[in-house]
């Protein structure tokens, strides 16, 4: 039982991190920019997370976001993808499908 | 007879993986879909990442380090003369082994697919593990032909699983055929995830056995007795199958001897016994005792316990998972409990594991009561990188499922060395 408890403790003390685990499409941008984001369609098994400057500006220091808004795709904290938007603010058209694409390659690399 | 049985048990197996398909699809999709969408839904829930794959291998057998000799006697002499030495050595064909098979089934993010290829031994944790990798169909469909020291065995595995948030099914066969096992099981559970990583389930779970475990037909019938009473207050109880009549029931047969010492004059009584062909081959009680007499004893239990019909029985099962991955440290532990509320469906239950422990002398006891029993299937897998160039592993499964208990354990450390 002791066991258990120390190793739940661990675990809960390692996950403080302040991405998530699993796959997760983070969208980061500003507030004043919220025109040009884009709507990130519901896939089984994918987190989908927005973050703004203005309530976490750590968080896109520590990620190095330089563009807004900038999707990125995480699989266990590590970056798999990153699409920045150009000088429009705006991300690129197929910004989506790319995206659908390395989660596709990242599902199928679990079979 | 056996191939109509294990056609009609795949027929079974087919028709219960698409209907559970095809009500899975349906009830993910509760709106009126166009034929397209559902056969597209269909496809993409059954068939996307699944693998086909046929394999094999072949090897040279097993051979034994140290050759084996015997003498012959001479085809030109008598007994006495120089006999010819002859290479027992046993000799067996190459083994080989191949599969047919389709896979879909995720590794959890520990897992290795270790291989280039999948060729139908691969055994992963999700097999055994309550909760899946992925939520949806995975399945594994392997069936393999083997040669091993020269015999031959089918080897199967047959295990389809439906995971939902709130719900796991789950059907399995399996066979290995040079260890004479045969399982078969489909359970249904409710399913309560707490977080991401914890999750609990409860449910039911159908299982058959083959073998009636628990029970010893050679030790029940050489302990049946018979009691004699004289009339004079003197009561005999004696065995009513000595264990020599075993010998008689196939054929042997024994012939009373006496021995002369023409030394010492000593003169000895004993039996000596004959096969069916009437070919000597022990020169005493105890020489048959000790060594065809063991052979016999098997061959009566493999003769009783195949005239049984394989038991099915149903009980509750509980269960958990716990996950959790990153890079760097990784913990899984899952444990399946099958509570003692077994319920024999199929099979004679005199024989049954219920009774594993009320045979004795004279058969079953008179009046004995029904023993409940727990199984557990439970694991463990544990990984930390602790520094970039070490890492630490604990990894162990145990299951014990009626009389057969399996574990293994593996642990270590790796350091890279720069």
């Amino acid at each position: 039982m002791k066991i258990w408890l120390i190793l739940l403790l661990l675990t809960f003390n390692i996950s403080e991190a302040q991405i998530p685990n699993g796959v997760i499409i983070v969208q980061y941008n500003s507030d004043w920019n919220k025109a040009n984001e884009i709507k990130v369609k519901k896939i089984k098994d994918v987190d989908i997370l927005k973050l703004y400057l203005s309530e976490h500006p750590n968080i896109f220091e520590k990620n190095k976001i330089k563009y807004l808004p900038t999707l990125v795709l995480y699989k266990n904290k590590e970056e798999v993808i990153r699409i920045e938007s150009d000088l429009s603010l705006e991300l690129p058209e197929n910004v989506s499908e790319i995206m659908y694409d390395e989660i596709e390659k990242l599902i199928k690399k679990r079979f | 007879m056996k191939i109509n049985k294990d056609i009609k048990q795949l027929f079974l197996f087919i028709i219960l993986f698409w209907s559970t398909a095809i009500m899975c699809v349906q009830a993910q999709q509760p709106e009126a879909l166009g034929k397209k969408k559902f056969f597209k839904n269909l496809y993409e829930s059954l068939f996307k990442y699944s693998t086909l794959y046929a394999a094999g291998n072949i090897n040279n057998s097993y051979e034994a380090p140290v050759k084996d000799y015997f003498v012959r006697t001479n085809p030109d002499g008598g007994l006495y003369d120089i006999p010819v030495v002859v290479d027992g050595t046993e000799k067996n064909p190459f083994d080989y082994r191949y599969s047919i098979g389709v896979r879909k089934l995720a590794r959890f993010d520990y897992e290795q697919k270790g291989k280039n290829f999948y060729d139908g031994t691969e055994n992963n944790v999700g097999l055994s593990s309550p909760t899946a990798a992925y939520e949806g169909f995975e399945y594994v469909l392997n069936w393999e032909k083997e040669r091993e020291r020269g015999e031959e065995f089918n080897n199967s595995r047959l295990f389809i699983r439906h995971t939902g948030k709130n719900h796991i099914l789950k059907l399995e066969q399996r066979e290995r055929g040079n260890v004479d096992f045969k399982y078969k099981s489909a359970e249904a559970r409710f399913r309560l995830p707490i977080g991401k990583m914890f999750s609990l389930s409860a449910g039911a779970i159908a299982r058959t056995h083959e073998k009636a475990y628990g029970y010893n037909p050679v030790e029940i019938w050489l302990n049946e007795t018979q009691v004699y009473d004289d009339g004079q207050g003197n009561v005999f109880e004696y065995p009513q199958n000595p264990w020599y009549t075993l010998g008689f029931q196939y054929g042997y047969d024994d012939h009373y001897v006496t021995i002369t010492d023409e030394e010492t004059g000593e003169v000895t009584n004993d039996w000596y016994w004959t096969d069916p062909e009437g070919e000597v081959i022990a020169y005493s009680d105890l020489d048959f005792r000790e060594t065809v007499f063991a052979d016999l004893m098997n061959r009566y239990n493999r003769e009783i316990w195949n005239s049984l019909d394989a038991y099915a029985e149903i009980a509750p099962i509980l269960g958990f998972d716990f996950y959790y991955f990153t890079n760097k440290f990784w913990v899984h532990s899952y444990a399946s409990w099958i509570m003692p509320h077994h319920k024999y469906f199929k099979g004679d239950e005199d024989f049954s594991y219920l009774n594993r422990n009320n045979w004795g002398l004279g058969g079953l006891i008179q009046d004995s009561k029904l023993e409940q029993w727990d199984d557990y299937q439970a694991g463990f897998i544990f990984g930390a990188v602790v520094k970039k160039d070490i890492g630490v592993f604990v990894e162990g499964e145990y299951t014990k499922f009626w009389d057969s208990e399996i574990f293994n354990v593996h642990f270590g450390v790796n350091y890279i060395l720069d």
